[in-house]
């Protein structure tokens, strides 16, 4: 994806975009691409529907460009659109996401790197099975927190909550997850 | 593998304290998903600039206005109806109509449609307004309306204001309201819908939006106050409205 890397701020390319420069959108898209499709495949069922998610968000982003205004971020904007995406797949769809991301088919591997991966694998699958046993508000912000890096007043613009809020919503979930994962103590 | 550290998580600053083997956890979901085989990022790209492409003429226009002037270009379209209907269609009896009752309806009708346009034009990257509100947006339009149909009339001093006992011809004096009443709605949900940018099922409320618009131009120009006569004629136009949005819904979905 893309040759050089484009090194200005995704405001920068946003703010080109707006003016017309097409290749701000392409890195603005190799820069955020790989990461919104994590953030939509963690909670749908399918590739596909992952994939849809990342094109809808930046279709939506093309559509709503003269919204975005100097000295706003960026980032919200895009995690906001892609969740309020995948809420609105799930109420048509009315199912929750049903296959872990590592179900997806993996490359022949040697015997040692496969029982390795397994482990890896098993692993993920008790975080991902003890997410998906807290409450929405609760799942959203730690995932938006410890998989999408994303800081507090960020997650904040990003689920329409205070900063305050969302720090308790992250401290409750936590809590949580300290006594579904054991080995957390 | 990036950090998760952050300076703000120092627990002498009181904030979550957040446990060290979750970090390592998220480190081996991050490698079990690996380089998330399978996904060609060429290929999505290349399908998304064919969206993009086909993102041209007057409706693509109209929804990558900025959210106020969209909703400035609405609000435009509905004082356009109000002073035209004003202008050359005003109901012959409103001299007559009391001029309190007139001001509460048209205010409720106006008040609603401003409620359904907020909704409709609500843009993606804002957290969504919440599911409750659109639902009592969608509903509070017939219902706000039943409120004042089914009401005692607000006067009998006209004789343009009595409607036909005869049912058929009653029912035929409904009709044409119903037919005036669509078509203004047609028009208004078509514009409504070209601001629209998608990606969340707004039908309903464009729906309720435009058959309410209907509803404030027959008010302010069919004379007929009898309640069976504003329930079958003017809120009938509603009920057609969400009747057209749920078909709408189930072709889609074909």
């Amino acid at each position: 994806m893309g040759e050089q890397p484009d090194t200005r701020s995704d405001e920068e390319l946003m703010d080109a975009y707006v003016a017309g420069d097409a290749a701000a959108f392409r890195a603005l898209f190799d820069r955020h691409a790989a990461v919104l499709y994590r953030l939509a495949r963690r909670r749908l069922s399918s590739d596909d529907d992952a994939r849809d998610i990342v094109q809808q968000t930046l279709l939506q982003v093309h559509r709503a460009r003269n919204d975005f205004r100097r000295g706003a971020k960026l980032r919200p904007w895009l995690f906001t659109i892609a969740m309020n995406l995948v809420r609105e797949h799930y109420r048509k769809h009315q199912r929750r996401r049903e296959q872990p991301l590592e179900s997806a088919p993996a490359a022949a591997e040697p015997a040692e790197e496969s029982e390795e991966s397994d482990r890896v694998r098993e692993r993920a699958a008790r975080v991902r099975a003890a997410l998906a046993s807290l409450p929405d508000s609760q799942r959203e912000v730690i995932e938006l927190h410890w998989f999408d890096n994303s800081p507090y007043d960020e997650i904040a613009l990003i689920v329409g909550a205070s900063v305050a809020a969302v720090r308790v919503r992250a401290h409750r979930g936590y809590e949580r997850l300290r006594q579904i994962l054991p080995e957390l103590e | 593998m990036t950090s998760h550290r952050k300076p703000e998580d120092d627990p002498a600053r009181g904030l979550p304290q957040e446990p060290e083997r979750l970090r390592e956890y998220a480190r081996w979901e991050e490698s079990a998903a690996g380089d998330i085989p399978g996904l060609d990022f060429e290929k999505l790209h290349a399908e998304l600039q064919g969206k993009l492409a086909a993102e041209r003429g007057p409706r693509a226009w109209l929804r990558s206005r900025p959210t106020p002037v969209r909703a400035l270009l609405a609000g435009l379209a509905l004082s356009v109806l109000v002073l035209a209907t004003m202008a050359i269609w005003l109901r012959p009896d409103f001299e007559v109509y009391p001029q309190g009752r007139m001001l509460a309806v048209l205010i409720s009708i106006a008040g609603l449609i401003v409620v359904e346009l907020v909704l409709v034009l609500w843009p993606l990257q804002l957290p969504a307004a919440p599911r409750w509100l659109m639902i009592a947006a969608v509903v509070g339009a017939p219902i706000g309306l039943l409120f004042w149909y089914g009401a005692p009339p607000a006067h009998t001093d006209h004789p343009r204001s009595i409607a036909p006992t005869a049912p058929l011809v009653m029912l035929a004096g409904a009709m044409r309201c119903v037919i005036v009443g669509s078509a203004v709605a047609g028009a208004i949900y078509a514009l409504v819908r070209s601001l629209d940018r998608g990606g969340a099922d707004r039908t309903l409320l464009m729906a309720a939006c435009a058959g309410l618009a209907g509803n404030l131009m027959l008010q302010l120009h069919c004379p007929v106050t009898a309640p069976a006569h504003l329930v079958i004629g003017h809120l009938g136009v509603v009920v057609l409205c969400f009747g057209f949005a749920a078909w709408l819904e189930r072709e889609k979905r074909a």
